[in-house]
């Protein structure tokens, strides 16, 4: 499997700016080479954002899981297995997950994969708390392939979050697969943080597929590093299944922030909307990029995506990207994309009431990305999210001033 | 309070304002009509500090300080207020933070303590309730999908809950019917005292019945042409610009 994986990966090689779903983002410049693979983590546990936050926790560090609930601490119905253990014994429902057939990087992955972890969540359960994925990365020079499977079997709910953080001295190359199933009327919502910093590359990849009447809402947050990509494939394998993303990102210094989503309605009745926010200042840059494909059976099918970046600084960059392909005649599909500046007439108003020029800034590009932090409703982690957030904002406007 | 002098000022390179001069005592009431383009809305943006509106030669004098040296938000904080002809929509950022935010701006800026928020919001209820403003409209994004009217009543609002020394009105009372005309020109008056000043903006003579001006000047071609007192405007109502300018 890992012999066919690098066979595989040889052939395509790194993306690179000539395919189109890297046009924006080119992997092979930023990648400067010479990674060792990573050994796992050592010395303290790091702190994260979430820290004392109540919540099933995993500990993945430097390419390798460090910590995990003992199965007598989590809820009837919920399983999570190591990954490193689950291939000492690979058992036959794991081989679908591992197929090597996808994109270059996942296949790199495949063949180079160290650990990660399986969640299971069984029928009808509801899990109240959530599960804390921590992934950091603290060694500078080398690369770790993590792969995750999260499956919820029928009518099962979760809620996982996910934070990337840690920072390098120089550059590590993260490279993160998961692979999420909702089964029949099964709910996820998962929320991802992308908060490494430094010179780190990050790129994540998700292939996501929900079964009749289930449900995916994702939320990202990207910003900090120089590369961070988060790549997400959703296939809307059945009836009344749908999708719902919302995303934000600041892109500041010379960091490159990508969300890039792909949904597939292969179902009738199916509905998607994507909504992605973000500013660029400095000589950051981000990069949306949003592929809907409607197949033939879709009909009914209900898709919008809708995607604003604001520029602060002249030498900062947004590229946008909004794709539809439709092959059935009854659907609703909308898109939407555009690009400026900070409202000078709204900065005037604001000033003329006294509000400094930087302060009013602040206010208008965190009243922008509202819209998206919205979503994540109330409560302890929403705050520490939403304060993360600010923080993120804060650098990108004084930068601005 | 305010002393305009000889005040020249270009849009986009073109001239509007032609040796504006302008004196505005301590707790007086001016009012400045005029035709379209003579200047008016130039004028108010000027004295704002708003970017673009560029001031060629003269002086404008504030309580002693050259106004022209400060800033849009030092302007504010130094007391001036200019409540706009068309008040900008700003989603996602609520009135009631707005306000707390521009209030506790303004106190820092001139080395007071910032407000308490139980306070704040007591006060602010206290004026809203007399705007007729409702809680829901102060919890809903600033400005955006307010009438005309309830856009004109939260720059009162505004203009009460920051208390300036010199409150500039931009037609104020365009868009308004004749029930929130009262309102707006009520929320006005109280406001009126020895230590506050007006400069109210406006095409008719109308909202003048309301907020009754000590002095009324009449603007044409980026100038003052003529200067009186109220009766002033009852002639422009009835003669029109043209004739009450050219007689002058």
């Amino acid at each position: 499997m890992r012999a066919e994986a690098l066979a595989a990966f040889l052939r395509q090689g790194l993306p690179h700016k000539r395919l189109e779903r890297w046009k924006y983002t080119d992997f092979r410049t930023h990648f400067g080479g010479g990674l060792a693979l990573a050994q796992g983590g050592e010395g303290e546990t790091p702190v994260d954002l979430f820290d004392g936050l109540n919540a099933h926790r995993v500990l993945l560090s430097n390419g390798a899981v460090r910590s995990a609930p003992e199965p007598e601490g989590l809820p009837d119905g919920v399983e999570i297995i190591r990954l490193a253990d689950a291939l000492t014994t690979p058992a036959l429902w794991l081989k679908p997950w591992l197929r090597a057939d996808r994109s270059a990087l996942e296949s790199l992955n495949l063949a180079f994969m160290t650990d990660g972890v399986l969640i299971r969540v069984g029928a009808k359960t509801r899990v109240t708390l959530p599960i804390l994925l921590h992934n950091t990365m603290s060694q500078a020079g080398v690369m770790a392939h993590t792969r995750s499977i999260v499956m919820l079997e029928e009518g099962a709910e979760l809620t996982v979050i996910e934070i990337d953080d840690g920072a390098p001295s120089s550059q590590s190359f993260v490279n993160s697969v998961m692979a999420l199933s909702l089964d029949d009327g099964a709910r996820l919502h998962h929320l991802r943080l992308v908060a490494a910093q430094g010179p780190s590359l990050l790129v994540r990849t998700d292939q996501v597929e929900v079964a009749r009447n289930a449900r995916y809402e994702t939320l990202v947050f990207s910003s900090g590093t120089a590369l961070a990509r988060s790549e997400l494939n959703v296939l809307l394998a059945e009836p009344r299944s749908s999708f719902d993303l919302a995303g934000a990102y600041v892109a500041s210094g010379e960091e490159l922030n990508d969300i890039t989503f792909s949904v597939t309605h292969d179902a009738p009745h199916t509905t998607s909307r994507m909504l992605v926010k973000g500013v660029a200042g400095g000589e950051g840059r981000a990069t949306v990029q949003g592929s809907v494909i409607v197949k033939p059976d879709a009909q009914k099918s209900d898709s919008h995506q809708l995607a604003r970046g604001i520029l602060l600084s002249p030498r900062a960059e947004i590229d946008q990207k909004p794709e539809l392909e439709i092959f059935a005649d009854d659907v609703k599909c909308g898109h939407g994309a555009a690009i400026g500046a900070l409202d000078g007439e709204q900065l005037f108003y604001l000033r003329s009431r006294g509000i400094p020029e930087p302060q009013a800034r602040a206010v208008l590009i965190r009243a922008f990305i509202g819209e998206v932090v919205e979503r994540l409703g109330t409560g302890d982690w929403q705050a520490r999210i939403s304060a993360w957030l600010d923080s993120r904002l804060a650098i990108v406007t004084e930068e601005a001033a | 309070m305010l002393e305009i002098k000889d005040l020249h000022a270009t849009v986009d390179g073109k001239e509007i304002v032609k040796g504006l001069t302008l004196s505005i005592g301590a707790g007086q009431v001016h009012a400045v009509m005029g035709p379209n383009g003579s200047g008016k809305s130039t004028l108010s943006y000027v004295l704002a500090g708003r970017e673009g509106y560029q001031v060629t030669s003269g002086s404008i004098i504030y309580r002693g300080r050259d106004l022209l040296a400060l800033k849009a938000e030092e302007r504010a904080a130094q007391g001036i207020f200019l409540a706009m002809q068309y008040p900008v929509e700003i989603p996602g950022v609520t009135t009631l933070n707005f306000l707390r935010t521009a209030v506790n701006a303004q106190a820092k800026a001139r080395g007071e303590p910032q407000i308490d928020a139980v306070a704040f919001l007591k006060r602010i209820r206290a004026v809203a309730q007399n705007l007729s403003i409702n809680e829901d409209m102060l919890k809903r994004s600033l400005n955006v999908g307010f009438s005309g009217g309830e856009k004109k009543r939260n720059e009162i609002l505004q203009l009460a809950m920051l208390g300036p020394s010199l409150a500039i009105l931009d037609e104020t009372d365009s868009g308004l019917d004749i029930d929130a005309l009262k309102l707006v020109a009520d929320g006005v008056n109280d406001m009126r005292s020895p230590e506050r000043s007006f400069l109210v903006i406006t095409h008719y003579q109308r909202l003048l019945d309301y907020i009754v001006p000590d002095h009324v000047h009449v603007l044409s071609a980026g100038r003052i042409a003529r200067s009186g007192g109220p009766d002033l405007a009852r002639d422009l109502e009835a003669q029109g610009y043209e004739r009450v300018v050219n007689a002058a």
